[in-house]
């Protein structure tokens, strides 16, 4: 007999309690292990857009690993769709685009890959990719091989391939931060329309503050490593995005509650 | 091409017509490099030198394919199992480490004087290569990858065709290039001293033998052009099938 349970209408996407996670140092020969993560808790609703912001270093990566399964957690809960770690499928967009997409893929091909493995023959998956492409309004030559295509272009091939399965979570870490300033201005608004369109459950790990209020609905503040929340920070600016709302007294005082928090908790 | 490609292989050119012109060196030694091209031309027009490439290349060709055929599997099965490799990369680094050609007394007991030697000391030493190249290109293939084709949830054997594999094949090739090289210089070698009827190897020695030193230096060039024809052929079929390679 199961006993009844009420279905939660809106469970949040992504819940995190207390996770803990180290890696073991000096080869792990003498069982020595450094903390990255130290009881953290963490909600992401559903189809929210939640940034990462914390000091180099503090195990921003180590949470969106964990997070996607390719990591084990040492304690704590992880629910991700309400599955635990490598349970839900998730999308993830690596910082290193060019280490990250199959070189020797066509950036189409790229992104059918993943219907590919799903078993859908590879007609179908280029065709569905083809669509899936022009949804995300990609402008790009998908005939070209990633090392014919531009950084901010590649990134994009990246993100499109991560979420062409519908994942209800796409995890980003730092996908930006190897682009110029002209392109991770680009980039953001791209990112920001697809998530407006797909409307995805969004953790995005980023080292530029200004990126991580512009892009999100809630900032998550972490402590230097081993990394606990230090503060989340709701952001609430008028409308729609655009780029010239860093510009705003808003906005700038919500960049000051930040870097106080910062400063307070990154000092060593 | 660049003009300048020509300067250096004319100075030798040069050099060498002074030095046989001058009496500095024996001529009888040194024949001209005019003398040297006649003989090459007739060698050639009359054919009988192209039945030796021919056997050379028939020689090179099957020993780089066995080489193929074993190291590659050899080599992607070390750079994916720790223990495959454990057992066999000291055994690999260790008969890499003996050249080629000091195993010719040793390839002439087991396999006799025949063509079967010749090509078993060229698949050996050529595998060895191939098979080392290929770990490393499973073992140092992106981490990242591999990581993001498990976030897409891809299945362990189909990660390893689709993504492992195609992220190896650079360093494949470069085995593949490395070890018909290695292939050329065993065949021609083991032609000069294993009892050959036919091979560029068996036409140098020979004409040494003979003393008909104007030949020698014919089939030395040739084989120099061999060898190198061979490369390039190598080096054109990497750049198109693993043209991602390095960019």
């Amino acid at each position: 007999m199961c006993p009844d349970r009420a279905p939660d209408p809106q469970p949040a996407a992504i819940i995190v309690r207390g996770l803990a996670k180290g890696y073991p140092v000096g080869g792990g020969r003498r069982g020595e292990t450094v903390t990255a993560v130290r009881n953290l808790d963490l909600v992401a609703g559903r189809g929210e857009f939640v940034t990462l912001f914390g000091p180099n270093g503090c195990g921003k990566s180590t949470i969106l690993k964990v997070l996607a399964g390719l990591e084990p957690l040492d304690a704590g809960e992880v629910l991700v769709s309400g599955l635990g770690p490598g349970g839900a499928e998730v999308g993830f967009v690596f910082q290193d685009y060019k280490e990250s997409l199959f070189a020797w893929r066509t950036a189409l091909d790229n992104v059918a890959f993943p219907l590919e493995a799903r078993g859908t023959g590879r007609r179908e998956s280029r065709r569905r990719a083809k669509e899936f492409c022009e949804e995300l309004g990609l402008r790009l030559n998908l005939d070209a091989y990633p090392y014919q295509l531009s950084g901010g272009q590649q990134q994009m091939i990246a993100i499109a391939r991560a979420l062409v399965y519908r994942p209800a979570v796409l995890l980003l870490d730092e996908p930006f931060s190897a682009l110029d300033f002209q392109t991770n201005a680009l980039m953001e608004d791209l990112l920001l329309g697809i998530w407006r369109k797909l409307e995805t459950t969004v953790v995005f790990v980023s080292h530029e503050i200004d990126q991580a209020i512009y892009l999100a609905q809630k900032v998550v503040l972490l402590t230097r490593a081993p990394a606990r929340v230090a503060r989340e920070l709701v952001v609430t600016l008028d409308g729609r995005r655009t780029q010239a709302v860093k510009g705003t007294a808003a906005f700038v005082a919500l960049r000051g509650q930040a870097l106080e928090v910062f400063r307070r908790e990154a000092a060593l | 091409m660049r003009r300048e490609v020509v300067y250096g292989p004319l100075a030798v050119l040069v050099a060498w017509q002074l030095a046989s012109s001058s009496g500095f060196v024996n001529v009888f030694f040194v024949p001209p490099p005019l003398a040297v091209a006649r003989e090459l031309w007739r060698l050639l027009v009359t054919g009988r030198v192209l039945a030796d490439v021919w056997v050379s290349l028939l020689r090179v060709l099957a020993g780089f394919a066995l080489a193929a055929l074993a190291g590659i599997p050899i080599g992607l099965a070390m750079g994916a199992s720790r223990r495959v490799c454990d057992s066999l990369e000291f055994l690999v680094d260790f008969l890499r480490s003996i050249p080629g050609t000091a195993l010719i007394p040793l390839f002439i007991l087991l396999f006799g004087v025949g063509d079967e030697a010749k090509v078993a000391i060229g698949a050996f030493a050529a595998g060895l290569v191939i098979s080392i190249n290929a770990m490393y290109g499973v073992a140092q293939g992106s981490r990242t990858r591999r990581m993001a084709a498990r976030t897409m949830r891809v299945p362990l054997l189909r990660r390893f065709v689709q993504v492992v594999l195609p992220d190896a094949l650079p360093h494949v090739f470069v085995g593949l290039r490395l070890g018909l090289s290695t292939c050329v210089v065993l065949v021609i070698v083991s032609e000069m001293f294993l009892g050959s009827q036919a091979g560029l190897g068996h036409r140098i020695y020979e004409s040494q033998l003979l003393y008909k030193v104007e030949e020698m230096y014919s089939c030395i060039i040739l084989t120099g052009v061999f060898g190198y024809a061979l490369n390039r052929v190598a080096v054109s079929a990497e750049r198109r099938i693993v043209h991602w390679s390095g960019r």
